[in-house]
């Protein structure tokens, strides 16, 4: 340990003499050899298609490469704004993000509150157990249980509706009710998942501040209110931030197994028409483009929201 | 000291038990009603009884039977999905060890550095369609390795293998080294061995996620014999039909009712994430504050 400290400064010092430089690759080589696959693949993976990003500003054509199809400047994104397509996808990608973030967002925090009154044993094991399964199953399974749910002809809502004398909604196919579908499945999904980081951090709130407030005479209800929910405020602000930085992830794998030609009009976003344009039509540039779009923007976003939740983060330390 | 519960109290906790029961009842509920169906003998669901619930008077797994039986393409398809899986995580695995190894070296030079190369790709990333076109390229789609290549280092996975190795005491290795141990023997024989919860869960992640990826293969695999299970109940799902679950095997049998059929080919699918979960769920709510913690 000591060696390593006192070469690392003499390279420091000295980081002009090769000779060194090669001494220290050589003591280190083992490691750096180790390196070498993961660097690989992060090139190979990662850092090629950043470069093949450049099409976004080409007239793409496969059989010419990404070098040798000719620049077209911003074409591709004039092309994409002056789409009525466009303003569609991304009324969709907001909207769909907002009413998650309206209806869903809530949703984890009750129930941790609920699942942390109940003072441990088995009960509360269970309850855990349940509501965090959802999350480990794929989405296309989830649109399984969805659509047999919803079924028109032996799905358990329409069922209801059959037995009220009533016609059979399909449901899966009504623009009217697609976006609800998307926010419940999705709260139903997610919800145990994301109240295990409230549960966190309400297990860290002190437990003196309950025992003071007992004595002082309060009841449950008003712990929760005047301990619990400021207890966690800090953790409630900062997962609403990073969540704002994710807003043009309205979810794409959920409406990619979920979304058909019924509902396009309301349940097309960024992703699925990335998708649909790339790879089914082979608009490579245009789609480029689009995916580049949002990239930019929501590495923005992402890079702000961080930002503020750090700010946020810092001064609830004091 | 013994304080007496208030009305108010004893009545929050009824309510509270009873929401928290109505909440697991509503998770398990989707899946009740496809158990339901997936062994509810076809009489029964062609009866079409008005009622809302309906609870098998007979039990029968011919459903199960029949999609697994002979060459059916979903045993092919969870042949498939088994090998990525397996493959994939190992994979995953030897490349996530080899590169948070190194990178827990603070004091190596060039790894601060190196390590920004790798974190920047969790901000940006080239997306869809150069991503198609690199796989592309490399002529890698139509095999089994365009699922298991381009996703084989999850650098958040590797961030929290390298916050692991970095609480492991730098005097077990330093006295390893004095003892002769080359840097890629400590790695294995020391390092590895006391890492191995965290490699279990991180396995368990990876495997997961293998065994729910479907989108990948409908970028990258157009030949139907090569599909994973989950594309292949997507499909099921999409055109609302079993025809690609090959019923010429069964013209001399009545034709089982489609809805029975995707209820049992939705649990085949779901049951190996079942079998796992006891173990996930002992390590995931650690996995989730570490990776909190450094988000």
């Amino acid at each position: 340990m000591q060696d390593n400290i006192y070469i690392n400064k003499r390279t420091l010092d000295a980081n002009t003499s090769t000779q060194l430089n090669l001494k220290i690759f050589l003591k280190y080589k083992y490691f750096y050899l180790m390196l070498l696959p993961g660097l690989i693949y992060i090139l190979v993976f990662q850092y090629t298609p950043m470069f093949g990003l450049i099409i976004a500003f080409k007239d793409f054509k496969i059989f010419k490469g990404i070098i040798g199809s000719p620049w077209v400047g911003l074409e591709n994104f004039q092309r994409l704004f002056e789409s009525a397509k466009f303003y569609i996808v991304m009324r969709n990608t907001f909207l769909i993000s907002i009413y998650k973030i309206m209806f869903g967002f809530p949703v984890p925090i009750l129930l941790a509150i609920l699942i942390n009154e109940v003072k441990g044993g088995l009960f509360r094991r269970s309850v855990q157990t349940i509501v965090y399964l959802p999350h480990f199953i794929s989405w296309v399974v989830t649109a399984g249980l969805v659509v047999s749910f919803l079924s028109p002809s032996d799905g358990f809502i329409n069922a209801i509706i059959k037995s009220m004398g009533r016609d059979p909604v399909f449901f899966m196919a009504e623009p009217a009710y697609f976006r609800s579908i998307l926010v419940i499945s999705d709260i139903w999904k997610e919800m145990g998942w994301n109240a295990i980081i409230y549960l966190a951090a309400l297990a860290s709130i002190p437990q003196d501040m309950y025992e003071a407030a007992i004595i002082d005479g309060s009841n449950r209800i008003q712990r929760i209110i005047y301990i619990s929910v400021p207890g966690i405020m800090p953790t409630i602000v900062i997962m609403l931030l990073l969540r704002m930085g994710g807003i043009l992830n309205a979810g794409f794998e959920q409406v990619f197994s979920m979304y058909n030609s019924a509902v396009y009009d309301v349940a097309d976003i960024i992703d699925t028409y990335v998708y649909r344009v790339g790879i089914i039509e082979t608009k490579f540039g245009f789609s480029t483009a689009v995916g580049l779009f949002k990239s930019v923007i929501a590495c923005a976003l992402v890079l702000t929201s961080n930002w503020f939740a750090k700010k946020v983060g810092q001064e609830s330390l004091f | 000291m013994k304080i007496r519960e208030s009305t108010v109290d004893r009545v929050f906790d009824i309510t509270n038990c009873l929401i928290l029961v109505m909440i697991a009842f509503a998770t398990l509920f989707p899946f009740l009603i496809v158990i339901g169906t997936s062994i509810t003998p076809p009489e029964e669901i062609m009866r079409k009884t008005t009622g809302i619930f309906r609870i098998p008077q007979h039990v029968t797994f011919d459903y199960y039977r029949y999609i697994l039986k002979g060459n059916s393409p979903i045993l092919r398809a969870l042949g498939i999905t088994v090998f990525r899986t397996a493959a994939g995580t190992t994979i995953n695995l030897i490349l996530t060890a080899l590169t948070a190894y190194p990178l827990s070296k603070k004091y190596i030079p060039g790894m601060n550095g190196i390590m920004k190369l790798f974190f920047f790709t969790m901000l940006f990333s080239g997306g869809m369609i150069p991503n198609y076109l690199v796989v592309r390229s490399l002529h890698l789609t139509n095999t089994l390795w365009a699922l298991i290549l381009p996703g084989a280092l999850s650098v958040y996975n590797m961030i929290i293998m390298r916050t692991f190795f970095r609480s492991i005491p730098e005097e077990i290795e330093e006295s390893a080294r004095m003892d002769g141990c080359s840097d890629i023997m400590i790695l294995f024989r020391i390092i590895l061995p006391l890492s191995l919860p965290a490699i279990a869960s991180l396995g368990l992640f990876y495997a997961v996620a293998h065994w729910n990826a479907f989108f990948d293969a409908v970028l990258y695999i157009t030949d139907r014999k090569i599909w994973p299970m989950q594309l292949l109940l997507r499909e099921i799902l999409l055109t609302a039909s079993v025809s690609e679950l090959d019923l010429r095997n069964a013209l001399n049998e009545a034709t089982p009712p489609p809805s029975a059929l995707i209820a049992a080919t939705i649990l085949i699918t779901t049951i190996p994430i079942i079998c796992v979960y006891p173990f996930l769920q002992k390590y995931f709510v650690k996995g989730v504050l570490i990776g909190s913690v450094k988000g």
